[in-house]
């Protein structure tokens, strides 16, 4: 692995990590909300969330990098606020990715959300818990399986993106080139050899997070069988 | 604590709930309906766990705060207010314990019970470091409501709480909330549609039917009442151990100075409480001489319960201070001329012992 390689792939890691955070803190109430509201605000801001699935990522990278340019009030905004644009920048590519992942991380805490059994969390207020207190030590312990799904697609899937990061990051090495935009430059310059070493990572990383996913779910059809 | 009065109007498209109750300390107020009365409606209006909306009339206070009026509402969780509910709700992920310190940790008020006590009381020590998995159906509703006193609550709810257990396991639960009752004086609001529990628990029953309440009194009168066209209709009595008859194996029971023979040596506690279904109780105007049957009691008839439908009737047979069941055909009935104030002989065929607090 060239040295460019590297740090292509610390970025990667980078990136997907703190995505990963911030929709931790982001997802996680919108899918709470998501999972028990009855208000029609629903109706709207589910498909929202959902869009990034079917969405070209292409399409929201255009719109993102529109919407970081110094013209517009949010890149004017980020412009005052730190003195640099914010378009190609590894900024950019945090908000870009936190929106591409938000429905991997959101739609399985959503389901976990709304399997939660409502008399336990009754039961929890009747023993003096108020609702903060019930999501943190009732809802989050008993959704643990969907907060692991979550994490691992959100962390997936900003690893594995590229049409948004290649519209909004530039393709700058070492500040917004990731292991997935690397590889297409190393196929563009036919080599091989390196492309190879990439693609082999991210296919086996991808493996790996998958079986252990689906091996989650695996555990808990067993055990409900025998229940 | 004194007292909790509700004073509600909650209309839905399946039901209609219209009621008042009150509910003092001091005794356990009994509600008995049939399912989709509204009994369970009603009490998780009472705790605040109901959602409601803006056209209920949903009127719920005590005698120290306001918990739901027109212009007020108090969240659930600060409702000093614990609630029984019929599925064991074991908090899966923790353990005995687990669940027993989430209550102590959120503890509302400064009460004098803790973990010794109620460990004790509800006999759940040996259980402490169990999954909740691993218990029975029982010890789950005894964890439950170790847990639901050990918040700090000044009120109790139970709704159905042994509904899921059978016969057995029920009998052993009873003495084990009427030792908590009377250990704790605060409102009790007991919901069951089983009779033979509102008797054996209750001083006052309240009878629900499509959202109202449709009767009320107290339990002696209630009890025998409802039993009427419930065939498993039957008498708890308590009862003083006399002595064991080691030949025979016969406890004898010493029963408003009269005698009664169980089965095996209960001599260990001091009182017991036994069931006498009503269909296993005879009535004879004279002594029978040459029965083989042990139990048999001198007392007076002091009610004929008539049932809507079926050829049978219900007795009512005041012995001393207590009073047992007995279901007869009306033919017998007209046949030996029962009638008020009658002095007869019961003949018991089987008791059923409701297990001694303890064991």
């Amino acid at each position: 692995m060239s040295p460019d390689d590297l740090t292509a792939f610390w970025i990667t890691l980078k990136l997907a990590t703190i995505t990963t955070v911030v929709l931790i803190i982001i997802g996680t109430p919108l899918a709470w909300w998501l999972a028990r509201t009855r208000h029609i605000t629903r109706i709207l801001i589910e498909p929202i969330v959902a869009l990034p699935i079917v969405l070209p990522p292409t399409v929201l990278g255009f719109y993102f990098l529109i919407m970081f340019s110094p013209q517009n009030p949010v890149g004017e905004l980020w412009l005052s606020l730190t003195g640099a644009p914010l378009a190609f920048t590894f900024s950019a590519l945090v908000i870009g990715s936190v929106v591409y992942s938000l429905p991997f991380y959101v739609q399985p805490l959503q389901v976990a959300f709304e399997g939660l059994d409502q008399s336990l969390l009754d039961t929890a207020a009747t023993l003096g818990a108020n609702p903060i207190d019930r999501f943190f030590s009732l809802a989050v312990p008993l959704s643990k399986k969907g907060f692991i799904v979550a994490i691992c697609l959100a962390f997936a899937h900003t690893v594995g993106e590229f049409g948004i990061v290649l519209m909004i990051g530039g393709n700058i090495p070492g500040e917004t080139q990731v292991l997935s935009i690397a590889l297409f430059d190393h196929v563009e310059s036919l080599e091989f050899q390196s492309a190879h070493i990439i693609a082999g990572i991210l296919l086996i990383f991808s493996f790996i997070l998958l079986t252990f996913v689906y091996s989650l779910n695996r555990k808990w059809t067993i055990k409900t069988r025998e229940a | 604590m004194d007292y909790i009065k509700a004073s509600l109007d909650v209309e839905r498209s399946d039901f209609h709930l219209n009621l008042e109750l009150s509910i003092f300390k001091g005794e356990i107020t009994g509600l008995y309906g049939p399912s989709g009365s509204g009994k369970s409606s009603l009490l998780r209006l009472i705790a605040g766990v109901k959602s409601q909306s803006p056209q209920d009339r949903v009127d719920i206070s005590t005698n120290e705060e306001i918990w739901s009026s027109a212009d007020h509402f108090i969240q659930t969780h600060l409702r000093s207010i614990a609630y029984v509910f019929q599925e064991a709700q074991l908090f899966p992920h923790l353990n005995v314990r687990g669940n027993l310190e989430y209550a102590i940790q959120r503890k509302r008020n400064k009460t004098d019970v803790d973990l010794n006590q109620v460990k004790q009381w509800l006999n759940i020590d040996g259980l402490l470091n169990k999954s909740t998995d691993d218990l029975s159906g029982g010890e789950k509703q005894r964890v439950c409501i170790a847990r639901a006193l050990l918040s700090g609550a000044q009120a109790m709810l139970m709704d159905e709480p042994l509904g899921a257990l059978d016969h057995r396991a029920r009998y052993r639960i009873l003495p084990y909330i009427d030792q908590i009752h009377k250990r704790l004086d605060f409102p009790f609001l007991y919901v069951s549609h089983a009779i033979d529990e509102l008797t054996y628990l209750t001083d006052k029953i309240h009878v629900m039917d499509k959202g109202r309440i449709t009767e009320s009194g107290s339990t002696l009168i209630m009890g025998p009442k409802l039993g009427i066209d419930s065939l498993d209709a039957s008498a708890i009595i308590t009862c003083d151990v006399d002595h064991y008859n080691e030949k025979y194996q016969l406890t004898c029971l010493n029963f408003e100075s009269q005698k009664i023979y169980i089965a095996g040596n209960k001599s260990m506690g001091e009182s017991l409480k036994l069931n006498i279904p009503a269909r296993d109780v005879s009535i004879a105007k004279s002594l029978p001489q040459d029965s083989s049957i042990l139990n048999i009691l001198k007392g007076s008839v002091v009610a004929i319960h008539e049932s809507k439908e079926g050829s049978s009737e219900l007795v009512q047979v005041q012995v001393g201070n207590q009073t047992i069941l007995s279901r007869i055909t009306r033919l017998s009935i007209d046949k030996l001329n029962i009638e008020i104030g009658l002095a007869v002989y019961v003949q018991i065929k089987s008791v059923s012992l409701i297990s001694e607090y303890g064991n």
